[in-house]
């Protein structure tokens, strides 16, 4: 994983193909490389759809090694969405392919001048890019099941569906798992519109032949990832909870909360919560003879995924994630597990971020669209979606666009992207992380918890309020940091309670890479991938006043609690002060 | 009577709330140790979040259980927001403004008050079979629901007060808010 590989989109005699070393880019893996290519060779102020605009594809520091849950692949570009700069990252075979190929980074470049379609072959014969108009509009799983018609069934899928084509801002870039299906997405921003401009609908990766990347030290490196492995399993959060219910569990814990955002953020509580929670639907799982054990790619322990079967028994989707099941749900007002899992395959067939469009379609039903809880009138405004009719569009531009277009108020975005599934009135430290982030609201801007293992910013009394601009920072540090290593974001719940399972992440990267890094270095990279992000994101014209919430979280009390978000401008202001 | 692989499907109701009559005035701490049954070893391991009346609890000797109350039981959960709601966690400041507020640890008399108990995830597949097995109170309403929301239901054979269970007959019953008191046996 030592180069990376350019393809210029727009070069005059067609599509041009450039390998080089890392360079400058050494020592840099997922998040870190691309928000590195992004803000070093990305005009700020550059169209999003633009030929000025990059797309950079990358595996993590630790990806297509041994190393359990290391398969996270990282896709950057100026967002069309946020107009800031963004990282999204996928699980699915993606990174560990890619990275045993030997690639850093894919890099697309440039923009053709006429709106071919081109399809990539990465192989062992090297890099072939051709003109395929007839894959035109294709949804994902159709148009994998094209690829494996024309590779075989030993490739590797990254793709866009209609919503990339039509350059939507939801639209996501479909990363395969290792059923070949198209199930996993980098989502967030519209990065699938980045590859749209590109004109690229599919690179489709083989990396038959080729091996597992060989530590430094090989020895220290099997040793670090059994006691990794073993501390992964032995955590309650990882070994048991995630792998019997998957995210969805938190669906009663967050209603119970009253911090379960339902009626587009009218209330905390949603009734039909027990009727959609990763209890229920694991139990559905398994009564229609689907699995609610099952991992996103290979080497993952955690196994947090599963299918979805329809009630004759038949594949319909992969297990509906937590967010997904909240944003059709409960913001919605949706309690069919079945409409909500229909939604999620149409999600995934025309390539759409399910957070933003679960928000646009909340956002849509206040607007008087259609009413709150018509799970129909739901599918059928995502088929519009899918065909890019005039509603479609809208809707497929996300949650700003479609709150501008109904004359919405309530419209929970922060830098024009849809907030996930915790109210931040209920949990305000988490509603810090939303309004400061450089991505746009995101609640894995902020998510490894490891903060207190990695002593970053000392040490903050838990129990008091002041504590959670400290902890937001924290957090975001710790959470750019192992976005970094392709290691799923998961893992932190056991980092968390076990300092030797933290250990033993740093010596896979130290027995993989033959440093000496301590929790300090990691602390230092991740302050370094947020200063590049923020650095670019002031150049593209954000100010403080961009790091807010929107107005209605300070005026409107959120019942059951009654409470408003009540963080101040200025302490929002703190979070990057280090 | 249901067979045991219906039985999954009653966890629906662990998730809504069951309601109990039990010694309430005392702490929660007392509650799930004298009034549930549950050892210490239990709820140290496996109960790392808790809710009473919807306020995440961080001090278990410092919340008291009264009359009318709901309290939920998870394992601990995923997520930064999971590890948020754990009690006493390190991450409890950022849903300070929700927390439940700590009572003295000394409360008045106990007496006999009604409590909804909610049982999530990992607890409830661990405490389910007992407490539903032990008999328990759910309103008609939530009860209608569940019926509804089970069909078809199969394996499951209904008696209610000695007779055949009607489901049309108990649906012309009486107010939504009337108690229903229910005891599964798994077959």
């Amino acid at each position: 994983m030592d180069k990376i590989l350019r393809i210029d989109m727009g070069a005059e005699a067609g599509p041009k193909v450039t390998e080089e070393p890392l360079g400058v880019y050494a020592g840099f893996g997922g998040r870190a490389l691309t928000s590195a290519v992004v803000s070093k060779e990305v005009p700020p102020l550059c169209h999003p759809l633009g030929a000025e605009n990059k797309l950079v594809i990358a595996p993590g520091l630790l990806s297509g090694t041994i190393a359990s849950m290391s398969g996270r692949l990282s896709v950057g570009c100026k967002s069309p969405l946020t107009g800031g700069i963004k990282e999204s990252n996928a699980g699915g075979q993606g990174a560990q392919v890619l990275a045993r190929m030997g690639y850093a980074a894919i890099v697309l470049e440039g923009k053709p001048e006429k709106d071919d379609l081109y399809k990539i072959v990465i192989n062992g014969d090297g890099v072939k890019i051709s003109v395929d108009n007839s894959l035109r509009m294709l949804p994902n799983y159709d148009l994998v099941d094209r690829m494996k018609q024309q590779h075989g069934e030993k490739i590797t899928c990254i793709s866009i569906g209609p919503a990339g084509e039509m350059k939507m801002s939801a639209a996501s870039i479909a990363v395969t798992d290792m059923e070949l299906r198209p199930t996993r997405h980098a989502g967030r921003g519209g990065v699938g519109a980045v590859m749209g401009a590109k004109c690229v609908k599919v690179i489709v990766l083989d990396d038959t032949g080729m091996k597992m990347r060989a530590p430094k030290d090989p020895e220290k490196y099997k040793e670090a990832n059994k006691r990794w492995v073993e501390g992964l399993k032995k955590h309650p959060v990882t070994g048991q909870g995630l792998p019997a219910y998957g995210t969805n569990v938190l669906t009663n814990v967050l209603n119970e909360a009253g911090g379960y955002p339902t009626y587009n953020f009218k209330q905390g509580r949603f009734d039909g919560a027990s009727k959609i929670s990763g209890e229920t639907q694991a139990e559905t799982e398994t009564a229609r003879g689907g699995l609610a054990t099952h991992g996103c790619h290979r080497g993952c322990v955690i196994q947090c995924s599963g299918t979805f079967n329809d009630k004759d028994g038949h594949f319909l989707t992969k297990q509906p994630e937590y967010e997904t099941v909240w944003s059709h749900g409960g913001q919605c007002g949706i309690c069919d597990l079945d409409a909500i899992a229909q939604m999620d395959f149409m999600e995934d067939n025309y390539g759409l971020d399910t957070i933003e469009m679960g928000v646009a379609l909340g956002v849509a039903m206040e607007g008087g669209l259609l009413k709150f809880g018509d799970a129909q009138g739901a599918i059928g405004l995502l088929e519009e979606v899918g065909k890019g009719t005039p509603v479609g569009r809208i809707l497929g531009n996300g949650a700003a666009v479609t709150g501008k277009v109904f004359g919405v108020e309530r419209v929970p975005v922060v830098k024009g992207q849809a907030l996930p599934a915790y109210d931040p009135r209920a949990v305000q430290g988490i509603g810090v992380t939303y309004a400061t982030s450089t991505m746009g609201a995101d609640h894995t801007a902020g998510y490894a918890v490891a903060t207190n293992i990695l002593g970053v910013g000392g040490k903050v009394d838990p129990l008091k309020p002041e504590g959670q601009v400290e902890l937001s920072r924290n957090l975001q540090i710790a959470t750019a940091a192992i976005d970094a290593t392709g290691m799923c974001l998961f893992i932190a719940f056991a980092v968390l309670d076990q300092p030797e399972t933290f250990q033993a992440l740093l010596d896979l990267l130290n027995a993989f890479y033959g440093l000496n890094l301590t929790a300090d270095g990691v602390v230092t990279l991740g302050k370094t991938i947020l200063t590049m992000e923020r650095d670019f994101n002031a150049k593209a014209g954000f100010t403080s006043e961009h790091d807010r919430l929107p107005q209605f979280f300070k005026t409107e009390k959120v019942p059951p609690h009654n409470v408003v978000f009540e963080v101040k401008d200025e302490d929002l202001d703190k979070v990057f002060n280090w | 009577m249901v067979g045991a692989a219906g039985f999954p499907r009653f966890l629906q109701l662990l998730q809504q709330g069951i309601i109990l009559w039990r010694e309430v005035g005392c702490s929660v701490r007392s509650f799930l140790h004298d009034q549930l049954r549950l050892s210490p070893q239990f709820v140290e391991e496996n109960i790392q979040t808790i809710f009473l009346d919807g306020k995440p609890v961080d001090d278990l000797d410092r919340a008291r259980v009264k009359d009318g109350c709901t309290i939920a039981l998870s394992a601990a959960m995923p997520g930064l927001v999971g590890a948020t709601m754990r009690r006493g966690g390190y991450y409890a400041s950022l849903r300070a403004q929700i927390s439940h507020r700590q009572e003295g640890e000394n409360g008045g008399e106990t007496a006999k008050g009604r409590v909804t108990l909610k049982l999530f995830n990992l607890v409830a597949r661990s405490l389910g079979k007992t407490f539903l097995e032990g008999g328990f109170f759910v309103t008609r309403k939530t009860l209608e629901d569940f019926i509804r929301w089970s069909q078809p239901m199969g394996d499951i054979q209904a008696v209610l007060g000695g007779a055949p269970f009607d489901w049309k007959a108990f649906q012309a019953g009486k107010s939504a808010d009337e108690l229903v008191r229910l005891r599964l046996k798994i077959v």
